[in-house]
């Protein structure tokens, strides 16, 4: 866990690449893509089932943070072919055991072609860009959709940020290797991809942004660009 | 009888005037008693007509064909004995495909930019011989048009590439098309050895040979180490040992008459000049770029008709290419560059260029290794060391490529040693001292794919084909678990019932038929689970993997070729880098496009090129020992050794020159430290797997920082001052730091396996079908169907540890990456030499190029990575507020983005006299 302040409010970056809002209780996930590999087997593509652990890691996160609400920044369900029975049941029973928990989602470009979740699923649904009733940020599913309004800081996902890393030295440097990040920007932060099959797409920081790394389940601030020495 | 059958061609030559050689001859026999072989020879030398007649000769014999040449057609004038060859109505100018005759012969080559010219040169005796036979290529290149008339029909004899013939394998009629089959001839053998191409190749071999018991395989070859293995391999499992999996051969097997290894006894004449640089005593002693001898070679080149220059890398071709056109600018237009990241249909031109004699001078890499003759090229340039012998007969073979012609090749070095190298060379030339090449063990994914072809082609039954797979040599040796996880992964992605709903690729042909209580029982057939499957199947065979390329392209549309993308994500626009020979600014990115436009700067950063380095063969390390064991005993012979000399004798007075039974250990204290340099003339690789296993070692004997870099000719362990007490590293120690004891967990443990495994899954992801290139009616897979091979190894990783593709690419990443068969003969080696540790004052010339390797070392630490990410950021953090002043040994730090790669590698380092401003003197 890494705490730490992101436009003034207290945040606390969790190993399993989420962000926890603490005065509210609201824990921030992005793009899940559940059923994904359901819809890579679909098509004929061997993958293991990955749903139950993604869930499971969910189910960490709001016990470890004692989380009341759960926001989605979009990318729920990956594809229509990934919403298969097992899938379906995996969440609704997850759902009877965090029956109390309030899940919105913020509708990504996912979830327009997956369509919305079913109801035992029971989760508001929203259109980005959005003020969050209950947190300072404005909520969307990309970065893109936040840009014309920087009066809130804006929380987002659909990119998957990920810092391609090597340590370098004078004398070698270790295989580069990308890791997922949070990623910030003076006017919004973008999350890293929650699901378990899902990769990362490389971005850079600019001299402002900011970075939290998670890598192998530990978390911690990434080094600014400014620092080479 | 046979003797007989072999006059028309005989007859053939002697109109043109030519006189078979004796292998030549030697092959047709062979062939017409039936028999399979390979035949060994150097490009040049008539080999294609050797395998080639062998099925014409039996044709004009074919009782069922009633044709032959006639008197109207001149070239075949002589070759009429009308008591042998009944005579018919002149045949036709060209045969239609109706009266052709039917499938005879498949012509693989391994290039498909080949297929065109081996089509018009086996056509020439077909014709000339009178035979009603079509010959026609069939790659990825053909025409629609052409690939749907062969569907109808298939050609007399087709030229084809190993996944064009997979591709027909996996059509449900391809049996009844290929069933008239008698010949496969394998084009260039040696390079699809040890390839999974290679692999690829076996397996429909042993296909077709279940189907036509009586066929003949014959296999081209130039020169390797393990010829009788190669043609082992070509002719499969059951032409060799048979081990306790495989299957008796069929009756009809048996009679097959044992093949033949044929060698083409006349050697082609190779001559091997250097260019000596003048002053020795200046000449870098490091380095690999090798330019300050550019006005001899352009000289050089001036005094040819036509010259081939090969360089190692395509980024030095870059460099060189450059570099001769600013320095002669009148050769534009008659100078040119081929590499592999060229646009094919630039390549195609300065093919075409060399074909005609037009082109003064072609700057090259490998890709032009292989392939057509270019007669009009007189003279080859090889710069720096080839790194291998049989790469410097195949680059100098390249010219003279007329039976008869003497082959000439002109060396540059690029550093000091390499004299000694080429040196080595000659005598490796003289002794025919050539590598082999290994063939590889069972690759699965090759199977797994191999599988799902033959499902699609008309389903199979499990048994019959486990029996067929083992008859390829790679796979004697499969296990029932493995063919049976094999099994399983196509049909249910796995062992584990159920662990992957949804998914099939393969399905039971008829599952009305099997008992439900016993669904996993018996022989059983099996077929692709649907056609979209099927047709998503075909699109995907092969087992090419292309790095994520990028295609360069001008603003103005005309495309230059393509990139590695990791090169390009490096870049801002407006960046200026070199490409396709000239200097290009990045415009912008768009989809995988670069759009650029020509810059007029005159220099920009040139693209380093994935996977460039060859180490040095353990032929020519070898050889090079071989050398230095000379130059101990006072013998400098050749104008290279004469050269090299000075350098030489400095060697044995700052500390010795090794002998064959010694190892060569210095120390040199420096001001950063202490420099262990450990010199076994092993080859880059092994240097690395030995330095990394050496530091691994050594620091856990006592707590010291160890920095390993590494050469062709050794190693240097770096213990930087200050950071620790230093280790006395004495012959103790070090013998136990480079035992055998262990060998596979510590290099496991030294050099983060699962991270170079995780790179390597790349191949063996796309092989076995996970990474899609194509999906009908598409050019890449839908959106939500995209996913990185680093994502299924993690996903593997994680849910499917069991995976054999995971064993499979760590295995990958053992062989092939770190040589670890070598490395234990090394290993083995070095435990029967006396050691021999010299403290030195200063470096010494050996020393030095490994002195010089600092920036490229492989950094040994039993941290993992998150442990050393975050060690950095702490430290940088503690910098940042200026508390402590950061270990200089950790810098510069991590850098989320790279550092502009330059490609180039620094200027080779001058001799120590002058030390470069990174280092303090030593």
């Amino acid at each position: 866990m890494l705490r730490f302040e992101l436009h003034d409010q207290p945040m606390v970056a969790l190993p399993e690449r989420a962000l926890f809002h603490e005065p509210s209780g609201t824990l921030f996930v992005a793009d899940l893509h559940l059923g994904k590999s359901s819809a890579f087997r679909a098509a004929g593509i061997p993958v293991p089932e990955t749903t139950p652990r993604t869930l499971a890691r969910l189910s960490a996160c709001i016990d470890a943070a004692r989380a009341d609400r759960v926001v989605v920044l979009g990318d729920l369900i990956h594809a229509p072919t990934g919403r298969t029975p097992a899938v379906v049941d995996a969440v609704a029973n997850w759902r009877t055991r965090y029956a109390q928990l309030d899940v919105v989602l913020i509708r990504g470009n996912h979830d327009v072609s997956s369509g919305d979740p079913p109801s035992a699923w029971n989760m508001a649904v929203l259109t980005g860009p959005m003020h969050d009733t209950r947190t300072p940020f404005i909520l969307a599913h990309t970065p893109d959709e936040l840009i014309p309004r920087s009066a809130s800081y804006g929380l987002c996902g659909h990119i998957h940020p990920a810092l391609s890393l090597a340590v370098l030295s004078r004398h070698g440097s270790s295989p580069r290797r990308s890791a997922p990040c949070l990623w910030m920007t003076p006017c919004h932060a973008v999350l890293p991809a929650f699901g378990d099959f899902t990769g990362g797409y490389r971005v850079h920081l600019a001299d402002r942004d900011h970075a939290v790394l998670f890598i192998d389940g530990e978390v911690f601030e990434a080094p600014r660009r400014s620092r080479r020495v | 009888m046979i003797d007989h059958m072999l006059t028309p061609a005989l007859d053939w030559f002697r109109s043109r005037g030519w006189t078979p050689f004796d292998f030549q001859v030697d092959t047709w026999r062979a062939y017409l008693e039936g028999r399979g072989g390979l035949l060994h020879a150097p490009t040049g030398l008539g080999k294609t007509l050797g395998v080639w007649m062998g099925p014409l000769l039996e044709a004009l014999h074919d009782p069922a064909n009633s044709y032959a040449p006639t008197e109207s057609t001149p070239s075949a004038s002589g070759a009429m004995h009308a008591g042998t060859l009944r005579r018919v109505a002149p045949r036709a100018a060209r045969q239609t495909r109706d009266t052709a005759a039917p499938m005879r012969v498949l012509w693989i080559t391994p290039l498909r930019a080949l297929a065109a010219d081996t089509t018009a040169s086996l056509l020439e005796p077909v014709h000339a011989l009178g035979l009603p036979w079509t010959v026609e290529a069939r790659t990825g290149d053909t025409a629609q048009s052409v690939k749907r008339r062969q569907r109808e029909r298939l050609p007399t004899a087709l030229v084809t590439t190993p996944e064009s013939l997979s591709l027909l394998l996996s059509y449900p009629d391809s049996f009844d098309r290929l069933s008239t089959l008698r010949c496969v001839i394998v084009d260039e053998w040696h390079e699809l050895l040890g390839t999974k191409r290679g692999i690829q190749t076996e397996l429909a071999l042993s296909r077709l040979r279940s189907w036509i018991p009586s066929l003949r395989t014959w296999g081209l070859s130039a020169t390797l180490g393990n010829l009788d293995e190669a043609m082992t391999v070509l002719l499969g499992a059951s032409s060799g040992e048979l081990n306790e999996h495989s299957v008796t051969p069929t009756s009809a097997r048996r009679t097959i008459p044992t093949p033949r290894l044929i060698h083409a006894a006349r050697s082609k004449k190779l001559e091997l000049h250097t260019l000596i640089p003048e002053d020795i005593e200046r000449f870098p002693w490091a380095g690999h770029i090798g330019l300050r001898l550019l006005p001899r070679v352009i000289q050089t080149i001036g005094q040819a008709q036509s010259t081939l220059l090969f360089t190692n890398t395509r980024s030095q071709a870059e460099i060189w290419f450059r570099a001769i056109v600013q320095a002669v600018p009148d050769w534009l237009g008659t100078i040119a560059i081929h590499h592999g990241s060229i646009d094919h249909h630039v390549r195609g031109r300065v093919e075409a260029m060399l074909k005609s004699g037009t082109a003064r001078c072609v700057v090259c890499t490998s890709s032009l290794d292989l392939g057509v003759d270019f007669s009009p090229v007189d003279q080859v340039i090889q710069v720096g060391s080839p790194k291998g012998v049989a790469r410097l007969m195949q680059r100098a073979g390249r010219s003279g490529h007329r039976p008869g012609a003497i082959s000439r090749i002109v060396c540059v070095p690029t550093h000091a040693f390499e004299l000694m190298e080429f040196a080595a060379a000659r005598d490796a030339l003289l002794d025919a001292q050539v590598e082999s090449r290994e063939p590889l063990d069972k690759p699965l994914d090759v199977l797994v794919q191999h599988i799902v072809t033959i499902a699609t082609g008309g389903g199979f039954d499990g048994l019959a084909l486990r029996d067929e797979v083992r008859r390829a040599y790679s796979f004697r040796s499969l296990t029932d678990q493995e063919w049976d996880w094999a099994m399983d992964f196509v049909r249910r992605g796995g062992p584990t019932l159920g662990a992957y709903p949804e998914f099939a690729r393969i399905v039971p042909l008829d599952p009305q038929t099997i008992p439900a209580e016993q669904p996993d029982e018996g022989p059983r057939r099996w077929t692709v689970a649907s056609k979209k499957i099927a047709a998503m199947h075909r699109m995907n065979i092969g087992t090419i993997t292309a790095d994520a390329m990028m295609r360069v392209q001008f603003v103005s549309g005309r495309s230059l070729g393509t990139i590695e993308e990791s090169f390009i994500s490096r870049l801002n626009e407006g960046d200026v880098f070199v490409f396709s020979g000239r200097v290009l600014e990045l415009a912008k990115v768009q989809d995988m496009t670069a759009l650029v436009r020509r810059s007029n700067k005159t220099r920009g950063i040139v693209p380093v090129w994935g996977g460039g380095r060859m180490p040095l063969s353990s032929q020519l390390s070898g050889a090079v020992r071989s050398k230095l064991e000379e130059a101990r005993q006072g013998q400098f012979s050749g104008p290279e050794m004469q050269a090299i000399r000075p350098l030489l004798e400095i060697q044995s007075q700052r500390s010795q020159i090794p002998s064959r039974d010694e190892l060569l250990v210095e120390r040199v204290a420096s001001r950063d430290g202490e420099h262990v340099i450990v010199l076994p003339f092993e080859g880059r690789l092994v240097h690395e797997g030995l330095a990394a296993l050496a530091a691994y070692r050594l620091s856990k004997l006592a707590p010291v920082t160890i920095h390993a870099t590494s050469t062709d000719y050794g190693f240097d362990l770096h213990m930087p001052r200050g950071s620790h007490r230093t280790l006395d590293i004495n012959e103790h120690v070090l013998r136990s730091a480079l035992c055998e004891d262990h060998l596979l967990d510590d290099l496991l443990a030294c050099l983060n396996a699962t991270q170079l495994a995780r790179r390597r899954f790349r191949d063996v992801a796309r092989v076995a079908g996970l990474i899609l290139h194509g999906f009908p009616g598409q050019r890449k897979p839908a959106r939500h169907l995209q996913a990185s091979s680093e994502m299924f190894f993690d996903v593997f990783e994680q849910f499917d540890p069991g995976n054999l593709l995971l064993s499979q690419a760590k295995r990958e990443v053992l062989e092939e990456q770190l040589e670890v068969r070598r490395l234990r003969r090394t290993l083995d080696r070095i435990a029967g030499l006396r050691l021999v540790i010299v403290d030195t004052p200063r470096l010494t010339p050996l020393a030095f190029p490994v002195w010089a390797e600092v920036l490229r070392g492989v950094h040994a630490s039993s941290e993992t990575w998150a442990q050393r990410v975050s060690r950095m950021s702490e430290q940088l953090e503690a910098f940042e507020h200026g508390s402590t002043p950061i270990d200089a040994d950790t810098r510069p730090p991590l850098q989320p983005r790279p550092k502009r790669a330059n490609a180039t590698k620094p200027p080779a380092p001058k001799p120590p006299s002058k030390p470069g401003s990174r280092r303090a003197a030593i």
